[in-house]
């Protein structure tokens, strides 16, 4: 089993992502960090908490982290997608479960200390936590085995602006430190995750299990695809995160290609975006290895039979 | 009758205009009116394109350098009123400093061709910016946004010429002068571009909206893509068998 910390901005798609990571046999969750991004870090918390009960994995420690980016200031929330209480406005029970006294950032040092070379980190928000733990404790480059990062876009156009993705635009310095800082990063970014596809059906065969878990998700994942259609994506929602947990159970679910990626932090028009070298001859060694290409259809089928139900293998 | 078309060249300092000079030179239907060039009176790009001129018996045409081409291209639109296509293969300088000068220009042209900018592939300057937008980001955005009747042929529209000619790199000028005379081959769409001017990082990036619903820049016509074979056909008709540049 992996062992994997996910850093979550829970958000729907974090949800579905949170659901996939719990029930996979081939990952060892060992806790759960929050961060801002599409809601608060107060809101992602909660609704972290919350989504575990939900699912029955309340004892998945929760971890709550940075209330706003490095040098910046907080900026609105993704409403339009996620909702006011960043679900999709659902209402689930409130949480029993404490949230752990340890910030997000001390978590991710103490595990990548104790499982040297064997700690993944996923983050599917900004990339503030795990930039404040590089910052604190530079061997994190070394002591961490991989850290899968859903954000960017390299040669597709972006979420936010026409060329920024939301988690990257969520804290653009933090981004950049932890690209440059010498960890292993693979990106995965809307060139495969918006190549996904979650459908209106798919949530209709959620509904016919009836079970909680299945309804409460099908009525989230509506309010999203509603909000997609808004955007002028009428197919479905596209499962960023959970494209990022895949990758780490399954790595040949996608291929990527190792490039030189900046983030620039300019505050203007090309403010957040990944920039990456892909000219034939570079002008420096590649930094990220850049998912470029999704076996789409091999992604989606293994995560709609794993995201409720734990399956051994 | 076939109408004889205008075309008023603007170049750059170097000489990668040259395949796109030829090709004017030799296609019977256009009359080039005049060359602006980039670089200085006595420079290699200047001699050489004299000498083409010369070996075409167009010596007299007008030629200028650097600094005096607004007042060319300001000159001629008024001149040919309404029958001027400009086809911009260098920065765009010399045509921005020229609408500065006169409000009206913009409804002067017949038609302005640019080559500049790449979209979906990458720069060849930086990783995004190509080198006429990267020489003079301000001028290009002020002719985004001028309302010129434009036609951009960014990088990515001979990217397939490139690829079809050996020694084929640095066609991009020639594939905006092919778009000039044969509008048959290009295919247009319209996307909504702006060019980064304040990003140190991504200066002279040219930056199409290409989301579902775009909504950041100014509606331009782009040509992403020009048929290849035509055009590396012609190339190879005007430059020789040989090195096609």
């Amino acid at each position: 089993m992996k062992k994997v910390i996910l850093d979550v901005d829970t958000g729907i798609d974090d949800a579905l992502a949170i659901a996939y990571a719990v029930h996979s046999p081939a990952l060892d969750v060992l806790g759960i960090t929050t961060t801002f991004g599409n809601i608060t870090v107060e809101e992602a918390t909660r609704n972290t908490v919350q989504i575990l009960e939900l699912l029955g994995a309340g004892q998945i420690p929760v971890y709550a982290g940075a209330k706003r980016p490095l040098f910046r200031e907080l900026k609105e929330k993704a409403k339009l997608f996620h909702g006011e209480n960043g679900l999709g406005n659902i209402e689930l029970p409130p949480p029993r479960a404490s949230v752990q006294k340890q910030a997000a950032s001390a978590f991710m040092i103490e595990q990548a200390k104790k499982h040297p070379g064997k700690l993944t980190i996923i983050t599917v928000g900004s990339l503030t936590n795990l930039a404040t733990a590089i910052r604190d404790e530079p061997e994190m480059t070394a002591l961490v085995e991989r850290v899968v990062v859903m954000g960017g876009a390299v040669t597709v156009p972006g979420n936010r602006t026409p060329v920024a993705e939301a988690n990257i635009c969520a804290d653009p310095e933090a981004a950049e430190l932890v690209f440059q800082s010498g960890i292993k990063v693979t990106m995965v970014g809307l060139d495969v995750t918006m190549q996904t596809l979650l459908t209106r059906a798919h949530l209709a065969s959620w509904r016919e299990k009836g079970t909680e878990v299945c309804r409460a998700f099908a009525d989230m994942c509506e309010f999203y695809m509603n909000a997609y259609a808004q955007v002028g994506n009428v197919r479905g929602c596209a499962l960023h995160d959970p494209l990022a947990v895949g990758v780490v159970i399954d790595p040949t679910f996608v291929t990527a290609v190792p490039m030189h990626v900046v983030v620039d932090t300019s505050g203007g028009l090309s403010d957040a975006r990944t920039i990456a070298d892909r000219r034939k001859h570079p002008a420096a060694a590649p930094n990220v290895d850049v998912c470029l290409e999704v076996d789409r259809e091999r992604f989606v089928e293994h995560f709609l039979q794993n995201v409720f139900e734990k399956n051994e293998d | 009758m076939k109408l004889t078309r205008k075309i008023l060249l603007v170049a750059g300092a170097g000489t990668d205009h040259i395949p796109a000079l030829r090709l004017a030179l030799a296609s019977p239907d256009i009359e080039l009116t005049g060359i602006v060039l980039g670089g200085p009176g006595q420079s290699e790009a200047v001699n050489l394109t004299r000498q083409v001129l010369e070996s075409a018996e167009k010596s007299a045409l007008p030629l200028a350098t650097a600094g005096e081409g607004a007042g060319l291209i300001a000159g001629q639109a008024d001149l040919y009123k309404d029958e001027l296509t400009l086809v911009v293969v260098g920065p765009l300088t010399e045509l921005a400093k020229a609408l500065e000068r006169d409000k009206e220009l913009p409804e002067k042209f017949a038609a302005v061709i640019v080559k500049g900018g790449a979209i979906r592939v990458p720069g060849n300057v930086t990783q995004i910016a190509e080198a006429n937008m990267h020489a003079d980001p301000e001028a290009a955005a002020l002719v985004l946004a001028s309302g010129l009747p434009l036609l951009l042929v960014p990088l990515d529209a001979a990217e397939r010429v490139c690829m079809q000619l050996e020694g084929g790199d640095g066609l991009d000028a020639f594939a905006a002068m092919m778009a000039a005379i044969h509008p048959e081959l290009a295919e247009k769409q319209t996307m909504k571009l702006s060019v980064e001017c304040q990003s140190e990082l991504s200066r002279g990036a040219l930056i199409a909206d290409l989301r579902a619903i775009p909504r950041v820049g100014v509606d331009t016509e782009v040509c992403l893509n020009i048929q290849a074979e035509p055009v590396a056909t012609r190339a190879k008709e005007v430059m020789g068998t040989g090195d096609v540049r």
